[in-house]
């Protein structure tokens, strides 16, 4: 996977550093130079300015250039016979050239620059220490590279800043795009969106608004068929017991109970489909509701009680931690009486069936442990499918129980885990919540 | 979508040739549920469309209404509507196939009594029917009967399965908690906090005291213990 934001934030860092070096070095050159000269012309200066006095002057030892005092300068002037009239600094004995122009001496192991004048009467020769020289020409290509050094760094903060600037609307576009997969009908704006991003929006759109519309009508045909089902069946189970009412020795034929036990089983099925449709369905809300878990436990605990007692299973809370999670109430009651249901179902009679509450971070979880047989490893992972049932098909049951709960789940950004337990004494079916803000 | 509770507020007390009007358009279930409520010794007008439903309803008085909602000429709210708004109190029962919760409130809410849910059975719709009839015919609110729990509010007296007892005021007070919320859980300070005055020093075994002597009164099950979370009154008769 590679990241555009990052290849040409990369990139550009790259290319300003290395256009920063080049630009840095060229002008330190060219400042180098400059100084070179520039200190050059100083000498050369203060050479015909001394040759243009009156003999008589020129008492002082030393001469200093205006600028900068370290920058030492000697000042020797000799008449035509090359004897000293002046030496501004006699300890140093450098060579005196025959003719006007610049030359290097080393003398007592210092280096020096000097500009030698011929002049009409007298010959001056004007020094420099190298050193000095360099030090002075460095101090001022520092400066001169200076803000160039400074601008390289400034420049990749801002090549990411831009960068992430301008891809903003991708970062934004992806999250909007996430949340549409939860909520009904949703569009993605193109506002603030680069131009060239729009038609992949727009696209994007398109199926969006296609798929909506095949969820819808899928939705709307499970549960319109559910809802048309139901009529018929309620018609039959009222012919039945008119029948049934009309034999006077009606108990003797077994075949009415069975027929009665089928259309119930036909009826709690159509109620699942619809149920699953409900749950299939987008939530309306934007998804901001919270639910109190504790209530809807004891709601779903109070739900499956009765069934738990028929069978003698002893059915409770072993402990909880009180919490509110994000979810609608109703889903959350639901989604723990599946489940609860579910474990009454596969729980011998006398058994027993503990619930757990517990927080862990942002999470909380719920956790029905019970002492049924558990689930065989290949079952544990198809039992989410629809219509798909581990126990023989005369169970009571239509193999949607937990496929409803996952799609609650999944409405609420909760999850639905099965696992048996360590000495399979039974399985325990767990629900990470999301918590509630405080 | 949970079931309404089988209880009722009133007198329990059968009515006998009552005439109902049916509204309902599929022929099989109107044809089973004449001829069931005949058999129950109730006269049946059986209509198959809003309109004739509205003419029959204009000419004559009836102890009850059946409504189906999905009708063939307009829904059945519409007619609904149209009785309440003429000021008519007779008690209507909802028949529907359809149980999403906004159709469900605007039944009730348009002022329907009760509403049953296809599919069903008779003897659910019966027994749905005897709770109409009685919250109509008692709005002295005497008595609370649920599950196989019998309230008798001015006398502070319960009867369950077979026994009968006048209770203290705090034991009748529990009862009566729990009854109310029949099928809910209550918990231990959910019980406290009605029992007890919020000055009140509550003992820590106040609740299982009282729950003990009821118990000693009607037998063990009248109240169900949901371990960890409270106790409860079953709603359904097992």
């Amino acid at each position: 996977m590679t990241s555009l934001r990052a290849k040409l934030t990369v990139w550009f860092i790259g290319l300003f550093t290395v256009v920063g070096i080049l630009a840095g070095a060229g002008t330190l050159l060219v400042s180098l130079r400059e100084q070179d000269a520039l200190l050059d012309d100083q000498l050369r200066q203060i050479a015909l300015s001394v040759s243009d006095l009156p003999s008589a002057v020129g008492e002082s030892s030393r001469i200093t250039s205006g600028a900068n005092p370290d920058d030492e300068i000697v000042v020797h002037v000799l008449d035509r016979n090359f004897q000293t009239i002046r030496n501004s600094d006699p300890s140093t004995a450098i060579p005196v050239a025959g003719k006007t122009g610049f030359s290097n001496h080393v003398d007592d192991g210092v280096e020096w620059r000097t500009f030698t004048l011929i002049a009409e009467t007298r010959i001056i020769q004007v020094s420099q220490q190298t050193e000095l020289r360099t030090e002075a020409a460095w101090a001022a290509a520092f400066n001169t590279v200076l803000p160039i050094a400074l601008l390289v760094p400034l420049s990749w903060l801002f090549v990411g800043l831009l960068f992430s600037r301008a891809l903003r609307p991708l970062i934004g576009l992806t999250n909007e795009l996430r949340a549409a997969q939860t909520s009904d009908g949703v569009k993605l704006k193109t506002e603030g969106i680069p131009s060239e991003v729009v038609p992949l929006v727009a696209a994007m759109n398109d199926l969006l608004g296609r798929q909506n519309e095949l969820i819808a009508f899928h939705q709307r045909f499970v549960s319109d068929a559910a809802h048309q089902l139901r009529t018929p069946v309620t018609a039959l189970t009222l012919q039945v017991e008119e029948l049934k009412g009309s034999l006077p020795e009606a108990g003797n034929f077994p075949v009415f109970a069975r027929m009665q036990t089928g259309l119930s089983r036909m009826s709690a099925l159509l109620g699942q489909l619809l149920k699953l449709a409900r749950a299939d369905a987008p939530l309306k809300a934007a998804g901001h509701e919270t639910a109190d878990l504790n209530a809807a436990v004891r709601a779903a605990l109070a739900d499956a009680f009765t069934m738990a007692t028929a069978k003698t299973i002893d059915l409770g809370i072993e402990k909880e931690a009180f919490v509110r999670v994000k979810g609608e109430q109703m889903d959350i009651v639901m989604l723990v009486g599946n489940l609860i249901e579910n474990a009454v179902r596969y729980t011998p009679a006398g058994g027993k069936i503990d619930i757990d509450i517990a927080i862990l971070g942002d999470d909380a979880f719920v956790a029905i442990k019970d002492s049924g047989p558990g689930l065989p490893e290949g079952a544990l992972a198809r039992v989410f499918e629809r219509f798909y049932r581990h126990a023989p098909q005369d169970t009571e049951g239509s193999g949607l129980g937990l496929s409803i709960a996952a799609a609650l789940a999944a409405r609420c950004g909760a999850e639905v885990s099965l696992e048996n337990r360590k000495d399979r004494s039974g399985l325990i079916a767990t629900v990470k919540f999301k918590a509630a803000d405080a | 979508m949970a079931r309404r509770p089988i209880c009722a507020v009133g007198l329990v007390k059968e009515k006998r040739f009552m005439r109902v009007l049916l509204v309902e358009d599929d022929g099989m279930i109107g044809s089973s549920l004449r001829s069931g409520l005949a058999s129950q010794g109730m006269a049946v007008d059986w209509v198959q469309n809003a309109g004739d439903a509205e003419d029959s309803f204009r000419s004559s008085v009836y102890a009850l209404v059946l409504l189906d909602l999905g009708l063939p000429d307009s829904s059945g709210l519409e007619v609904l509507k149209k009785i309440r708004t003429a000021k008519n109190k007779t008690p209507i029962l909802i028949v529907t196939a359809r149980d999403d919760l906004p159709s469900k409130i605007a039944g009730l809410d348009l002022g329907a009594d009760d509403y049953i849910i296809k599919p069903f059975d008779f003897s659910e719709l019966m027994a749905r029917i005897r709770a109409v009839i009685r919250r109509q015919a008692g709005h002295s609110a005497s008595k609370i009967e649920c599950g196989e729990v019998l309230l008798d509010m001015a006398s502070h007296e319960a009867s369950y399965r077979r026994t009968r007892h006048v209770l203290p005021a705090r034991e009748f007070a529990l009862l009566l908690s729990l009854a109310e919320r029949a099928g809910t859980i209550l918990s231990r300070s959910q019980l406290e906090e009605r029992l007890y005055g919020s000055g009140e020093e509550v003992e820590s075994n106040a609740v299982d005291v009282l729950i003990f002597y009821i118990r000693k009164k009607f037998g063990h099950d009248i109240i169900r213990n949901v371990r960890g979370a409270g106790w409860l009154i079953p709603k359904d008769r097992p």
